[in-house]
């Protein structure tokens, strides 16, 4: 949510017989210009002028598998969203959660070993709020099965079957609504 | 009469001030004019303005619907890249002028004809001009760019049709020996002399001969010097073993020549077969048995061909871990040639005595076996392979192979030795010999490389090889020859060259082949296509079509059709392979030229600069693909680019071009301005075509005036029954839906046809089989001209609620028994509940001038009033929205989003401007600045607006009444408001100068002028804050010089530009005009500058300059001159008026007017001005009394029309008048 300087108007037609005949203007286009540069960093940093970075859409769907390095997990993805956007795979085993920061990736191999856990996924911008887990439906032992990998949908603003990267500023035809406040 | 000034009191004015209405004449201050007219203000001064002088010896010609002489409505400098200037003029019969004035000054000719009483708006920006011809609210013909050669539209059909890729293999060819031939020798010289003979020959060709390589044999004859005239062998003397780079010189280690020898000419005979392979200075040159089919760029897969042996022979392989840990350095006879990272076979190695021959001895003690070195130690490790042999009787358990399990000794080995036949009791031997193995069988199910790791010397290398200690002193380098390489050079059908890292050599094996290898992913991929414009344009992709590569192939693209003669190439966009994802589309990239990775070709661009090739066979890999130019990338996503209809304006914001006044157009339909198709194109791309007999084609749209293009002519003969064309209106090749449910629509489109009786109408149809729907829009024959003109129809129903999945889109044309042609061009499908975007703007994407994006690129205020105009000031980009409601709206854009996402900001209220012409820019209007202060001033309903970046302050309230007033009528004083999109303004730096040209009375276009001399002011704030009077601390109004100063010029223009009518001189010019609206009557046809040197206005005649001063006398001040301060007496009048330079046809005179302004004194004074006459002109008073009197100075001519007048000085002799009160009370 961009940035809202008050009195911008007042500013913007000051007038007094010791201030030059522009200084209003002048002052103005300065506040101005350092509201848009907090802006802009606002839509880089994916951050929040006035409270919490809202959390991009929830994933649609998480798929893991066992691997011989321990668990294979797939995202699956679809919502419009801010490049920037991380994940969080929580792995459960028992009363303990271990969570994975996989960042932008929404493919990978968690090195859980044999562990035989229930998992969920997250994602959020960095110091945003989670956007609510989507859990994988199984409980999953990990430790064996195929190396192969299963299908992507690439990593970041990219959709499936684009190349390598972390795709554009965002995703869709226009920038996506940030939701929140 | 006579004059008597005795009693008088003389009552100065040096001031002449501002025209000022707000204020009862009888009541304006000293120093204001209550009525002025065609005045020019300088300090202290006033006088007649310049005469208009015509800028062209002949006016435009007559033509139009009423072959009227135009008016001007539109004008512009454009100072192309080089220097040169041109002029252009629009003027009211639709035609857009050309006049080239750095070559042919006052000659002007015709560079496009376009509606009649239709405006222009220039913009120079990106190096060219935009135009936006406009009915003063929406665009009313295609945006136009004028770069000083091609007039283009702005944004363009993209093709209509995708072009189709087929994979294919190139076939396998068999390697060959190359083909006899003969070099034409220059020169043969001996060099390389040490030990005072000469060892080597060189040979230098007429011409290069890209098959030489080392190793080949040769013959030469006929050298000038018979001495080199011989047959070179590898046996004897020697063959090539050097080649130049240049493939042009080459040396041969022969025997020995004991003088210096050189010869000239001859011939190089390289004998039959030559070789298969060679490699030479890294280039690998093979030859194949059939033609290849390669292309420069192509990967060729070289399979069977086995290896060139390098180094003759190894002299030995060392591994000494101790120095040199995990390497094995070889030594060969010669020089290997390799390099660092090339990888080579070693075969042939012998196992390798350790310790001395019959030196060991063994024991088995029924589970392993332990061999002891009599003398020394043997070096060995576990793993170590050894072979074991027995000079004596064979042991059998002891002979073979074996690999070491343990060292239990420096001198003892022992491994695993199990037999069950000699059960468990020990044996022993003695007189055995053990080698050491080399790691690497030669027999292994694939060829086991070992990469150089160093090379040390030209005879020695390192590989790396992780095993004992040992040394082997046998076996061969080999390098192979296979691999896959891009293809570097075709020299020939049957020869190609690689660029392969390897030592150099020759082979005349013929046992491989040759695999032309396509690079694109096996899978699914997308290809569609885009055209360039010559104006450097690339357009919207066109459909897509789909094919899977196999892998190892090549696409063969055809279906690539031409586009319109104004594309200069064709881009073929694909993606790499994907899985087919419903809904997914993957993004496409495109290879704008040869793409080369560290320096070599590495495919084929799919970009084709030209606009006749139909087809073409590329190779290139989908890595290659994506490191190319992306097209659907956020910021130049040419996917959603936009065919711009119209525009009502352009400008230029943060490196994008912006336009505003277009229509809300279906964007997704095909080809709807024939601009993808070439000419004589029976069916254009994205229609479908149906008829009967015989079909329309396209044709070059400049030949019915239109831009560079197509358009669809409908022949309609009486002997054919009507024709066809349509597409589908349900969705696009994207899935994305094109028409909207329950929506009426219309359609638009330019057309040209007869509108005699009986000719052909035009009909668009909207129509679905399976539901029974269909609407109709019908643009009769007698809305139709041969000339051409954009005529809109409305569908006789809104869409169906659902659209259909058959719904199609048709244009066709009724059957009449008249034979008449029907052309239309730019058709267009508009809502109509919502058939402009009036409250948008476009900006293009970043340094991409045409890219409009559809959805990323609007943007707009939040304000119900329409957009008139933009402007930058102080790098904030703002918006100006109509009057009356209209606003300011302002916006930074942003670093980061899309013009959709930039913010936008109300600045202020109740400001909207008249029209798209009246927003003026303080520097000047062709973007060169004048330096000084940044403001832009515009005309409201409320008057006149300037705005400097703080407050918009209105600077006209004191001519509010010539102004608007809607309390007032408007007895041809105030502005016709139904007429006010023709207001303009302009502004001149240099005389500091602000115009508007504003429509007073009952005038339809500007017939007035409203100047304002703001001379010794600058800021907006000085000009806004110096009004011509102000009140003073006692509150009486007061007026002062160096204030705003306006003045009526009763000039009749349409339109006014600062333009080159001499070389780095801009001047004002006008665009002649007649007060009505453009088109509806003949004017002058001509634009005119103002001449301070002529005293009549070209064509429209006599000027009639005046300057009306306050009451005469101030109260105040009359009680100070002790005047009663009742009823005056003019008793006698001194002014310093001169004429103008050059004018001696002038005289002045001196009118009175006592009490108001309604009723002149009956005496007036007029004085010739004699030219040198430098004395005050001497004036009777007329004997004018009244309560209190103005002077109204005018100038008029002896004889003609010439007259000016300048006045610096004024003096009012009065005395109260005999009778100080007239008692008069009616």
């Amino acid at each position: 949510m961009p940035l809202q300087v008050r009195n911008l108007g007042w500013l913007r037609n000051l007038k007094g017989d010791t201030l030059p005949a522009d200084a209003g203007a002048r002052l103005h286009e300065m506040v101005k210009d350092i509201v848009s540069g907090v802006n802009t960093l606002e839509t880089q940093t994916n951050s929040n002028l006035h409270g919490t970075p809202a959390a991009p859409p929830a994933p649609d769907a998480l798929k893991v598998v066992s691997h011989p390095q321990g668990v294979q997990f797939s995202i699956t993805h679809n919502a419009d969203f801010y490049k920037g956007a991380t994940y969080r795979i929580d792995a459960t085993a028992g009363k303990v959660t271990h969570t994975y920061d996989v960042g932008a990736s929404r493919n990978g191999i968690l090195p859980v070993g044999n562990l035989k856990a229930s998992y969920q996924v997250r994602t959020t911008y960095p110091s945003g709020l989670s956007s609510s887990a989507v859990r994988y439906s199984k409980t999953v032992t990990g430790g064996s099965g195929s190396t192969s990998l299963l299908p992507s949908q690439g990593a970041g603003t990219t959709r499936a079957s684009q190349p390598p990267g972390f795709g554009g500023p965002y995703r869709g035809s226009k920038p996506p609504d940030r939701g929140g406040k | 009469m006579g004059i008597n000034a005795t009693g008088t009191v003389p009552v100065p004015l040096t001031v002449y001030g501002s025209w000022v209405t707000e204020v009862s004449p009888n009541a304006v201050p000293e120093n204001i004019s209550p009525d002025c007219g065609d005045v020019a203000f300088a300090p202290g001064s006033v006088g007649s303005r310049p005469a208009l002088q015509r800028c062209l010896a002949s006016p435009f010609a007559a033509g139009g619907p009423n072959d009227y002489v135009p008016t001007i409505v539109g004008m512009y400098s454009y100072t192309l890249p080089t220097g040169q200037i041109q002029n252009l003029y629009f003027d009211s019969n639709g035609i857009l002028w050309i006049e080239y004035f750095s070559i042919t000054p006052g000659a002007y000719t015709q560079l496009f004809q376009s509606t009649p009483g239709s405006y222009a708006k220039f913009t120079g920006t990106f190096g060219r001009v935009y135009i936006a011809i406009s009915d003063g609210l929406h665009g009313a013909e295609v945006p136009l760019q004028w770069d000083g050669t091609y007039l283009d539209r702005v944004t363009q059909d993209g093709p209509g049709v995708a072009p189709q890729v087929t994979m294919i293999s190139l076939p396998v060819v068999n390697v060959s020996l190359g083909p006899a031939r003969t070099d034409t020798i220059a020169s043969i010289t001996t060099i390389n002399l040490y030990s005072g003979y000469y060892h080597s020959i060189q040979i230098t060709l007429a011409a290069p001969d890209t098959s030489l390589a080392i190793g080949q044999a040769l013959t030469i004859s006929g050298n000038t010097n018979s001495v080199f005239n011989s047959t070179y062998t590898p046996t004897f003397p020697g063959v090539i073993d050097y080649v130049s780079p240049d493939f042009k010189t080459f040396t041969i280690s022969t025997e020995q020549y004991y003088t210096y020898e050189t010869g000239t000419g001859g011939t190089a005979t390289f004998l039959s077969g030559g070789s298969s392979l060679s490699r030479s200075g890294n280039l690998l040159t093979v030859n194949t048995a059939t033609a290849h089919g390669l292309k420069v760029g192509y990967q060729a897969q070289l399979q069977g061909n086995g290896s060139l042996t390098v180094g003759t022979a190894i002299t030995s392989i060392v591994i000494n871990n101790e120095d040199n840990a995990g390497l094995a350095t070889v030594t060969t006879s010669t020089a290997h040639g390799l390099a660092p990272m090339e990888d080579v076979t070693i075969t042939g190695v012998q196992p390798s005595l350790v310790g001395a021959a019959s030196g060991w001895y063994a024991l088995w003690n029924g589970t392993n076996v332990t061999l002891t070195l009599g003398s020394g130690v043997h070096g060995l490790v576990p793993g170590a392979v050894v072979s074991v042999t027995d000079s004596g009787t064979p042991t059998s358990i002891f002979v073979g192979s074996f690999t070491v399990n343990t060292v239990p000794a420096p001198n003892q080995i022992s491994y695993d030795q199990f037999s069950s036949s000699l059960g468990t009791s020990s044996v022993t031997a003695t007189g055995l010999s053990v080698s050491i193995t080399w790691p690497v069988p030669d027999q292994t199910m694939m060829p086991t490389y070992f990469e150089v790791q160093a090379c040390p010397t030209p005879t020695t290398f390192q590989v790396q090889v992780t095993y004992c200690d040992g040394t082997w002193s046998s076996g061969t380098v080999g390098f192979p020859w296979d691999g896959t390489f891009y293809v570097t050079q075709i020299p020939s059908a049957t020869s190609f060259i690689c660029q392969n890292e390897g030592p150099s050599g020759v082979t005349t094996e013929t046992t491989g082949t040759v695999t032309p290898f396509g690079q694109l992913g096996p899978g699914l991929h997308l290809v569609a296509m885009c055209g360039i414009t010559r104006q450097g344009a690339i357009t919207a992709p066109g459909p897509f079509s789909t094919f899977i590569s196999n892998g190892g192939q090549y696409p063969s693209v055809t279906n690539i059709l031409p586009g319109p003669r104004n594309w200069v190439g064709r881009i073929l966009i694909f993606t790499g392979a994907q899985p087919d994802v419903p809904g997914e589309l993957p993004p496409f990239y495109y290879i704008p030229v040869t793409p080369m990775l560290e320096g070599q070709i590495v495919g084929t661009a799919t970009q084709i600069d030209d606009n006749t090739t139909t087809s073409v066979l590329l190779d290139f890999s989908d890595d290659t693909l994506y490191a190319a130019i992306g097209v659907s990338i956020a910021g130049n996503d040419l996917a959603n680019q936009i065919v711009l209809d119209g525009a009502l304006g352009f400008g230029a914001y943060l490196s994008r071009l912006t336009t505003w006044g277009q229509r809300n157009t279906i964007q997704n339909l095909l080809n709807m301005g024939f601009d993808a198709d070439t000419t004589d194109v029976e069916n254009p791309q994205g229609w479908k075509h149906t008829y009967a007999f015989l079909g329309s084609v396209t044709y070059p749209a400049t030949l019915y005036g239109r831009p560079e293009g197509c358009v669809w002519s409908f022949d309609n003969t009486a002997s054919s029954p009507s024709e066809t064309l349509s597409q589908s209106a349900y969705q696009d090749c994207y899935g994305d839906p094109i028409l909207t449910g329950n929506l009426t629509y219309k359609i638009r489109a330019w057309i040209s046809g007869a509108s005699s009786a009986g000719a052909p109408d035009f009909i668009a149809t909207l129509s679905s089989v399976s539901t029974g729907f269909s609407a109709s829009a019908t643009i009769s024959h007698n809305a139709m001209s041969i000339a051409g003109s954009f005529l809109e129809a409305t569908f006789t129903a809104p869409t169906p609620l659902s659209i259909p999945s058959d719904l199609i889109f048709s244009v066709s044309y009724t059957v009449t028994a008249v034979p008449a042609t029907i052309v239309i061009d730019e058709l267009s499908l508009i809502p109509t509940e919502t058939p402009y975007t009036d409250q948008l703007a476009n900006a293009s994407y970043v340094n991409n001038p045409e890219g409009f994006d559809g959805t990323t690129g609007e943007f707009g205020a939040d304000d119900p009033s329409k957009l008139m105009d933009m402007e930058v000031l102080h790098s904030s980009l703002y918006l100006l929205t109509q009057a009356p409601t209209g606003r300011l709206h302002e916006t930074s854009g942003s670093a980061t989003n899309e013009p959709s996402g930039w913010e936008i900001d109300e600045v202020a209220a109740n400001c909207g401007v008249l029209s798209a012409f009246g927003l003026t820019h303080s520097q000047a209007d062709d973007t060169a600045a004048s330096g000084g202060d940044e403001w832009m001033a515009w005309p409201s309903e409320g008057g006149a607006i300037i705005f400097g970046g703080g407050q918009v302050e209105k600077i006209s309230q004191e001519i509010q009444p010539n102004w608007y007033d809607p309390t007032r009528p408007n007895n041809g004083l105030q502005i016709n408001m139904a007429a006010s999109l023709t207001a303009w303004g302009v502004n001149d730096p240099v005389q500091r100068l602000l115009m508007f040209g504003l429509p007073i009375g009952t005038a339809t276009a500007p017939n007035r002028i409203y100047v304002l001399n703001y001379r010794n002011l600058g800021s907006a704030q000085s000009i806004a804050n110096s009004p011509p009077f102000h009140p003073s601390f006692a509150g009486k109004l007061i007026a002062t010089d160096n204030s705003r100063k306006w003045a009526p010029w009763h000039i009749q223009a349409n339109c006014a530009a600062r333009m080159y009518r001499a070389v780095g001189a801009l001047s004002l010019v006008f665009g002649g005009g007649n007060s009505q609206t453009p088109g509806a009557t003949g004017g002058y046809g001509n634009v005119y500058t103002l001449n301070p040197a002529k005293f009549t206005d070209d064509d429209f005649g006599q000027i009639y300059p005046y300057y009306t001063t306050y009451f005469f006398i101030d109260p105040e001040k009359a009680t100070a001159l002790q005047l009663k301060g009742q009823r005056l007496l003019m008793a006698y009048l001194m002014a310093y008026i001169q004429p103008q330079a050059g004018d001696v046809n002038s005289q002045v005179t001196a009118t009175y007017y006592p009490d108001d302004l309604t009723t002149p004194w009956p005496l007036s004074t007029t004085r010739v001005l004699t030219p040198g006459f430098r004395k005050d002109r001497q004036f009777g008073g007329g004997m004018c009394t009244g309560e209190r009197i103005a002077i109204k100075i005018s100038s008029s001519p002896i004889t003609g029309t010439d007259n000016s007048f300048v006045m610096s000085r004024l003096t009012a002799f009065l005395r109260d008048a005999k009778l100080i009160m007239s008692g008069v009370n009616k």
